[in-house]
Formats: C-alpha cells, sequence, structure tokens
C-alpha cells in the first residue's frame, strides 16, 4: 500500500535532514552533548554499564549541524518490574503495571484494559511512568509485537511496567522526546532483526547501541512537527486506499453477478423471447436433488482412507470456490460398499450447508460418492440444458431465494426448501445461446480481475 | 434565466484557465464571486433601512464598483483584471476589525480569510463575472429561486469526491425538523453544520410561523452552526444570507476542540440538529475535552458527548447516526449509550434504507430524536422501507419529502408493526416495535432493532456496474491525488 511505502520514506527523509531547514542560530549538537556527559555523570565506568560499545556505523552521510549519537547517551534505559503471582486484578491504593498488552497494536497507544496490580513498595522511584517516556515491548512471545512502542503524552502517578517492558527516558535537555519515539517506531524492524533466541529480546545494550542521527534541539521539534502533519495526511489517504483495493477485489465477481443476473432475468432475448413467455416449474420436477452421506472422521479413518480402489469421495472442502474438485482426497468408498448414495460425471455438486452455502459449485468429470452438505442436482427434464441449470444455480436470481431460506445456527437450507424454489426457462434454442453468451463474458470478468488489481 | 445552463457556461469558462484544477476548485471559484454579489445585494437594502450603514469592504473592492460591464470598453479585464483580484483578496484577507466591528463586516473577513482565488486569466476572470451578473439577486423572488439552484451546485459539490462528509438530502433534514418542531423564539445549534442543511430547514419550517418583525428579528439569533473545512463554510455563510439571516453565527472551527467540562448555560440551545461526520478519528487532545469513561476517538461519538453538555432542560434533539451507534458496544459506546438514555428520553429511533444517500454513500443510516425532559422509559423503532417500484434510492430517483409521508403518519398514531412472511416458518420481525428501557438493558443497549430482514443486494446491469466501478474509481483516485499533492506542498517547501 503507498500508505505504508510513503510513511518509510518520510521519516527516513525526516531523519536525513531532508525535510527540516538547518538553522545557523540552533544550539550546538556537540557542545549538548558534552554537556549532557558532564551533568549525567556519563564516565567510563558509566558506559562500561550501559555496554556502549565502540561500533560506529554511520547509515549515512548527516548535515553538517547533526551528529550520530549513541542513544546510550541520550536517554535512561529502564527495566521493568519483576514480581511474584502475589498481583491483584484489584485497584486497591496499589500501582497499575502495564504490559504488552495495554498498548494497542494498531494506534499503538495506551488501553487500560485487563489491568494488574501490584503493592507499591515493589516498583523502584524510576520505574514510574512519566510524561515523555516511551514504553517498548522488550520480549514477547509473538514475535511481532517486540519493539512495538508507545508514546507516553499523559498518565498518571501511580503507573509502573512489567518485566517484559522497557522504557527509554529521554534526557530532555539534549533530545525532543518525540523525537526518540519516532526513531525508535522507525528503527523497531532493525530491533527485531537484531535480537535472537526464539523469545525475541530487546537487551538494554542493543538500545543503548542504537545509533540516532541527532539534529540541534530546535531543529528536532521541527522535524516533529512535520511529521506529525504528514502523519495526518496518510491517515487521511489510509481509508482511500483500502475502499480502492476493497472495490477492486470485489469487481470482478460484481460483473460476474451481473451478467448472470442479466441473463436469468431475460435480459438477453437473443430469441425474443421475453421473460414473461418463460415457463416455469419447480426444481424438483426439471432435476434430481438429493444430498449425500456423512462419514464420522473415527470410521473414515478406518475403513475408507488410502484405499486402491473406489469411488472418490467429495466433501466440501475437496470443491474449490473456482468450481474444481480436489479427487484424489485419500477417501475412496469402494464399489460395492452398501449405504452410499452416488452422483455421475456430468451431475452438479453444490455446497448447500454451513459457511460455503451457496458459493461452491462445480460440474463433475466423474463419478463420485459425496458429503451431506453437498447436494446433487441432475437434469431428468428434456426441456432444461445441464449447462443452463448450472449457471442457474450461481444467478441473483436463485440465490436470492436461497439465501432468503437460511436456517438454524449453522446455516444451511432445508432441501425441501430448494426442491420447491421456482425456476423460470426460456426455449432450449435461447438456453443455449444463453450459455454461450454467459461462457464468452465469464473468462473475460477473470480477466478483468488481473487487470484491475495490477 | 436557466441556471442549470448558466453553471455549464460557467464551468466551460473555467475549464480554460490553467489555474482551476478540479470541480471542488471550481465550485470555490463560482462560490466567493456569489458571496461577494450577494453581500453587495444586501448592501443595497442595509442603506436603504439604516441611515448610517457604511460598507466594511473598500470603495473600489465592492462588487457594484468593479464588476458590472456596460459595455463601454471601461469594464477591468485582463491583466488589469487578474492583478485586481489579488489586490482584492489580500485586501479583504487583511480588514481590520475589533469587538467594535458589526458582525456583518467581521463575516466579510472571516469568509476570505482561507479562500482562493485559482482563476489566472483576467479575461476569462471577466467572463465569469459577466456571466454571473446576468442574475439579479437584488429581486426578492430570484434569490428565492436561486436557493435552489445553490442547492444544486451543493450536491454537485459532493460528487466532486469530498470524503467523509456528504449532503445530507433535503427531504431528510426536512423530515427531522418537521418532527423536532423548532419555535420561534428557540436557538437552534448544528455543531457540524457542513453547508447549512439542517439549518436551512429548521428556518423555512419558522418562516411559515412568523408574522410579524418581531418574530423576524429573533430569527435572526436564532440560528448557530459550526464547521471545520473552509469551503463548506464558506458555503454555509453563503447560505444563510441568501435566506436573509444577516449576521449568520457560523464558527470555522471544530467545536470539538473545547473541553467539555467548560461549557456553561449559555453554550446550551434549546434544539440541536445534525448529521456529524462518520468514521473520522480525533486526535488525543481533542479526545481530552472529554471525560475518560466517554472517551472515543470517534467523531461521531464524540458529537453525541458534545450535545448531551450542551442540550437545554427540555431541550430536542433530531441527529442522523451509522448502524454502527447503534450496535457498537465498546466501552465508552455502551457509557455513551447509558448517558444518553439516563438524562435524556431517547423516544424515537428511525431506520433508514441504505441507499438514501445514493449515490455518495450506501451506508446504512438512523434518525434518533430525544428530548431532555425525563430518563427514557421506552423507545419506540420504525423501520422505513423503500417505496413500492424503488429498488433503491438513486442519484435519478432521490428520497423526497413524500416518501416519509408514512413514517409522519406512523409518528402520531404509533401501533406496533409485524412483518408479513410469505413463510411462516422464518423467524419473526417487526417493521415498527416498542422496547422498554429495561428490554434495551436486557439487549446490552444494542438499539439495532427493527432492522431490514434481508440485506437486499441490488444488483445493476453489467453496463451501470461498470460505469459504477470507473466512476466511484475516478472519485477514489481524484481523492488521492489530491491528498498526494497536499503532501507533496509539504515537503516540496525544502526540496
Amino acid at each position: 500500500m503507498i500508505v505504508d511505502d510513503l510513511k518509510k520514506s518520510l521519516y527516513l527523509a525526516c531523519f536525513q535532514g531532508k525535510l527540516s531547514i538547518q538553522n545557523d542560530t540552533d544550539s550546538n549538537v556537540q557542545e549538548s552533548l558534552n554537556q549532557i556527559i558532564i551533568d549525567k555523570q556519563i564516565d567510563k565506568k558509566e558506559i562500561k554499564k550501559r555496554k556502549i560499545n565502540d561500533e560506529y556505523i554511520e547509515a549515512y552521510k548527516l548535515p553538517q549541524t547533526w551528529k550520530w549519537v549513541k542513544m546510550g547517551y541520550l536517554c535512561d534505559v529502564i527495566r521493568g518490574l519483576t514480581f511474584s503471582t502475589s498481583y491483584k486484578k484489584q485497584k486497591e491504593n496499589t500501582i497499575l503495571v502495564l504490559r504488552g498488552g495495554n498498548i494497542d497494536s494498531k494506534t499503538e497507544e495506551l488501553i487500560y484494559d485487563d489491568n494488574i496490580y501490584v503493592d507499591s513498595s515493589i516498583p523502584n522511584s524510576n520505574q514510574f511512568l512519566k510524561v515523555g517516556d516511551i514504553l517498548i515491548v522488550a520480549s514477547s512471545g509473538t514475535k511481532t509485537s517486540v519493539g512495538k512502542s508507545s508514546f507516553i503524552h499523559e498518565v498518571d502517578d501511580n503507573v509502573s511496567f512489567g518485566g517484559f517492558m522497557m522504557v527509554v527516558r529521554p534526557y530532555e535537555q539534549i533530545v525532543n522526546p518525540k523525537y526518540i519515539s519516532y526513531q525508535i517506531k522507525m528503527y523497531r524492524n532493525k530491533i527485531i532483526n537484531d535480537t535472537n533466541g526464539y523469545i525475541s529480546n530487546i537487551t538494554n545494550e542493543i538500545l543503548n547501541n542504537l545509533m540516532i542521527p541527532l539534529p540541534p534541539i530546535e531543529e528536532q521539534q521541527r522535524i516533529v512537527d512535520k511529521i506529525e502533519i504528514l502523519l495526518d495526511k496518510l491517515n487521511d489517504i489510509k481509508p482511500i486506499e483500502e475502499e480502492l483495493t476493497t472495490m477492486k477485489s470485489n469487481f470482478s465477481n460484481d460483473m460476474i453477478k451481473s451478467i448472470l443476473n442479466e441473463a436469468y432475468s431475460g435480459e438477453f432475448a437473443f430469441t425474443n423471447e421475453k421473460i414473461d413467455d418463460w415457463k416455469q416449474d419447480s426444481l424438483i420436477k426439471i432435476a434430481d436433488i438429493y444430498t449425500g452421506n456423512s462419514i464420522s472422521e473415527s470410521v473414515k479413518k478406518n475403513k475408507y482412507m488410502n484405499l486402491e480402489d473406489g469411488y472418490n469421495y467429495i466433501a466440501t472442502k475437496d470443491l474449490e470456490f473456482d468450481h474444481s474438485f480436489n479427487y484424489n482426497n485419500g477417501v475412496k468408498i469402494p464399489y460395492s460398499e452398501s449405504g452410499f448414495k452416488y452422483a455421475d460425471k456430468n451431475d452438479i455438486l453444490m455446497c448447500i450447508e454451513g459457511g460455503s452455502a451457496g458459493k461452491k459449485i462445480g460440474i463433475l468429470s466423474e463419478k463420485v460418492c459425496f458429503g451431506n452438505k453437498l447436494c446433487k442436482f441432475s437434469t431428468i427434464s428434456s426441456d432444461i440444458l445441464p449447462k443452463f441449470l448450472y449457471y442457474y444455480l450461481q444467478s441473483p436470481v436463485f440465490l436470492k431465494n436461497f439465501y432468503g431460506n437460511l436456517s438454524g445456527i449453522i446455516g444451511g437450507v432445508s432441501i425441501n426448501k430448494i426442491k420447491n424454489i421456482i425456476i423460470k426457462y426460456p426455449s432450449i434454442e435461447e438456453q443455449q445461446k444463453i450459455v454461450d453468451k454467459i461462457e464468452e463474458l465469464l473468462p473475460l470478468c477473470d480477466d478483468l480481475d488481473s487487470l484491475v488489481k495490477a | 434565466m436557466n441556471i442549470g445552463t448558466m453553471i455549464k457556461r460557467l464551468q466551460d469558462i473555467m475549464r480554460q484557465d490553467a489555474g482551476v484544477n478540479g470541480d471542488a476548485q471550481r465550485i470555490e471559484q463560482i462560490v466567493w464571486m456569489l458571496f461577494l454579489k450577494l453581500y453587495d445585494a444586501k448592501e443595497s437594502e442595509w442603506e436603504i433601512l439604516e441611515d448610517n450603514y457604511k460598507s466594511i469592504i473598500p470603495e473600489e473592492y465592492r462588487w457594484r464598483n468593479w464588476a458590472p460591464d456596460n459595455k463601454d470598453g471601461k469594464a477591468i479585464t485582463g491583466d488589469e483584471m487578474a492583478t485586481f483580484i489579488i489586490q482584492l483578496f489580500a485586501t479583504l484577507k487583511d480588514l481590520e476589525v475589533d469587538e467594535n466591528t458589526d458582525a456583518r463586516g467581521r463575516l466579510v473577513k472571516e469568509v476570505f480569510t482561507d479562500l482562493n482565488n485559482y482563476m489566472k486569466d483576467g479575461v476569462l476572470i471577466r467572463q465569469v463575472v459577466n456571466v454571473l451578473n446576468e442574475i439579479d439577486l437584488t429581486d426578492f423572488k430570484v434569490r428565492h429561486a436561486f436557493n435552489e439552484i445553490y442547492e444544486t451546485i451543493l450536491k454537485d459539490l459532493q460528487s466532486a469526491g469530498k470524503s467523509g462528509e456528504f449532503y445530507t438530502p433535503r427531504a431528510v433534514t426536512d423530515f427531522v425538523v418537521k418532527m423536532v418542531d423548532p419555535k420561534v423564539g428557540e436557538t437552534i445549534a448544528d455543531f457540524a453544520c457542513g453547508t447549512g442543511g439542517f439549518l436551512v430547514s429548521a428556518l423555512n419550517h419558522m418562516k411559515e410561523e412568523v408574522s410579524n418583525t418581531t418574530s423576524n428579528e429573533k430569527l435572526q439569533k436564532s440560528f448557530y452552526g459550526v464547521e471545520k473545512k473552509s469551503l463548506p463554510y464558506l458555503l454555509c455563510t453563503t447560505n444563510m444570507l441568501l435566506h436573509d439571516i444577516n449576521e449568520p453565527q457560523i464558527i470555522r472551527g471544530n467545536s470539538l476542540e473545547k473541553n467539555v467540562r467548560d461549557y456553561d448555560e449559555n453554550d446550551k440551545f434549546d434544539v440541536i440538529l445534525m448529521n456529524p461526520p462518520y468514521g473520522g478519528t480525533e486526535k488525543k487532545s481533542v479526545q481530552q475535552n472529554f471525560p475518560t469513561e466517554l472517551r472515543n476517538s470517534e467523531t461521531a461519538d464524540l458529537f453525541m458527548v458534545e450535545i448531551l453538555y450542551r442540550l437545554k432542560q427540555n431541550g430536542r434533539v433530531g441527529i442522523v447516526l451509522p448502524d454502527g451507534f447503534l450496535f457498537g458496544t465498546d466501552n465508552t459506546k455502551l457509557a455513551i449509550k447509558q448517558k444518553l438514555m439516563e438524562e435524556c428520553n431517547l423516544h424515537t429511533i428511525i431506520r433508514l434504507p441504505g441507499s438514501i444517500f445514493a449515490p455518495y454513500t450506501s451506508i446504512a443510516t438512523n434518525l434518533l430524536f430525544f428530548d431532555k425532559t425525563s430518563p427514557t422509559q421506552e423507545i419506540w423503532f420504525y423501520r422505513m422501507d423503500l417505496p413500492k417500484g424503488y429498488k433503491a434510492f438513486s442519484k435519478t430517483k432521490p428520497v423526497e419529502i413524500r416518501h416519509f409521508d408514512d413514517v409522519i403518519a406512523w409518528w402520531n398514531n404509533r401501533i406496533e408493526i409485524k412483518d408479513t412472511k410469505d413463510d411462516e416458518s422464518l423467524s419473526e420481525t417487526w417493521k415498527s416495535k416498542k422496547y422498554t428501557i429495561d428490554e434495551i438493558k436486557k439487549l446490552n443497549y444494542n438499539i439495532d432493532q427493527c432492522g431490514y430482514p434481508i440485506k437486499e443486494e441490488v444488483i445493476l446491469s453489467p453496463k451501470e456496474t461498470m460505469d459504477n466501478f470507473i466512476m466511484k474509481r475516478e472519485s477514489l483516485e481524484k481523492q488521492l491525488d489530491e491528498k498526494l499533492n497536499e503532501i507533496i506542498s509539504l515537503i516540496g517547501d525544502l526540496r
């Protein structure tokens, strides 16, 4: 989606200084850095404690006034609380502990769901969340959650965070907290790639060694302002793109439905037969209609799996949405087995129960046994072409009736209801012309589908 | 004077100008000129009625002094016109106003503050001005007829593809107003007024009651609207002026940006009518203006809360909301519905057919009516079905006020109506039913009742399906391009 591509490239441009002005009057980054090192006492011992190493890989060239700085010089990195299962779910003068699930995956905002609380004696003084903090999921069973972060722009006084979480607390004298927050979001993927082991884990060391392209603090604010306007605009684009994608994927189906509707509402009228001239009958009068047999899992396994000979057994899962059958699916019914119903070559099979009811239909190319959610149709009247019936069962004219009769929790139509549905049909000649036209147009719709989605 | 052809002529002229891009800009172009011309016509009246009336617009920029063309070769055109318009805009944007300035004068500055002139070609500008001058807006009858043309302009604006907001059909606003029945002396508000549809419907309704100048004066101060976007704001103010509201109290802004706890009696209204934008999300800073338990990022939900804080005791509300509000039970929606039913009497919900806003959107909407008299005891539901012979409403067959006749008849004589079914074995559904508040509570405040039994899917002909697809795709891609252009201009400043 263009929104995602744009987002990445806009972030990158921002952090290369391409979307902000470098002002002569801005403060000096090196001086601020020197000052911070003094203020926060980041001496050799501290550098060792923070595990800041010597590796300096500059990803790209920075504007003159900027400098690559490791995050360990710009922030405190704080690990979350460890506590025994003495947490409570009730709030009684205690500390709320945030966990990975408290960051909404879509909006990246805090959500206060499924809260747990601990006693106020457990957190250290620096383990209380503050405005300006960035809360990060440091480890999680779900690899995609690792690195998920939320910028804290408002929080109550007694909120802390759990052991699988980390907080980056920027030094506001040198760095804009929101600036760091966007850096972390952008490097989220990079962070995931840097971790190892089955349960992904971000360590203090990793965060402290993150290379941050650092502009003067005034420019950081300008960049943050710019990003936020751009993100707003991108959010406006997202629903438009999504709607475009949806309508494109629906188009070919809509066309097929429309064509079939025209056909069976008598709009084609090749031989000038109008719909009022068409004959009509209930389905049971023109076709053999019945459902198949169900087989329990155990019986299937014991008796009908991996046999050499027999009729293939077709269940709903073996009939695809593109009308093809998966004949050799492993289940066969021996030729001489009693108690099973059959469907012959050229018969129609259609799903009439379950989630795929009305959506799966196909014409058989061999004799089979079939499941009870599938219904077989084979024409018995010489007034109806099999293919006419086949496309009729896919047309909105039939399906409206069909769906109108859905009942039950699972959602199916009783065989009796189907047998009594009235089908309207013209002369054989007209039927053939209609079928020909449909078979001419339907492949074109498939072409449309791939073209439109390109 | 056939205004339909006039609009077409204007569009044809503007199409030749390289500076104007797309329908939205063309309409903005027509409307600012229309505003100045209309304002000038009104000033003629005010000059007659008031001894000391003085225009805030400097003489040389008043429409009467530069727009008319006496065909004597003296009318400005060409490069001179192009430069003149640039100066006119600069002057009007920079008009000096303070608390003592007449509201009518302040209106001019407010309107021009975010307006743009797109046409670059002075000769073409002159042609457009001349076409507009074929209408005599000082003639009251002409002005009245013009209102309807104005509606067409407003409708056309929607097909220019502005997302999120859509023009509420006049039939719907007229129906809501009829049921809510605002009276002279009451204050009427719409906090997301768009082009002013509800306000104008209310005005027309109340004008029937106006018998003398006193009530007419009361009417002047009765209407209050807020609109976020500049073009609808302009259209709304022009709309109010067209209807002789000389000092329209239309605010340009986002009413959600004020903390609801800061509202006092002066911020409350007797009648509130609204069709808030759906599907929008509001920033954190905006959400913070609402109590935590009612806080939500969805724009429509926040407007509902704002209404609860700004409704006077015994006040009445008519609001259009999507299905999502009715069945939604996520934390804040539930809390909002609870608060609504505890503080107000939600007495009626009318379900509207999906195609009522066709062709702009097919979203399922509903009309909610409530008043601040007592807590809700019972809610009446009524499903408005499509009229006979209508597969769906459409651009060529839009909804009309007469389609509401059945609803109005039922409103005054409420009975429960069960749907008749050909097949008795199908579960029973109701077209109209009353639910007590206890039943609603048991349903966990799911007020999605008396809905449409089967999701009627409208199948169009193949050609219509294709045309629809092409039209919709073009509109969406146009919107996409506009947004992308906005982004380009944001980053283009520097590189």
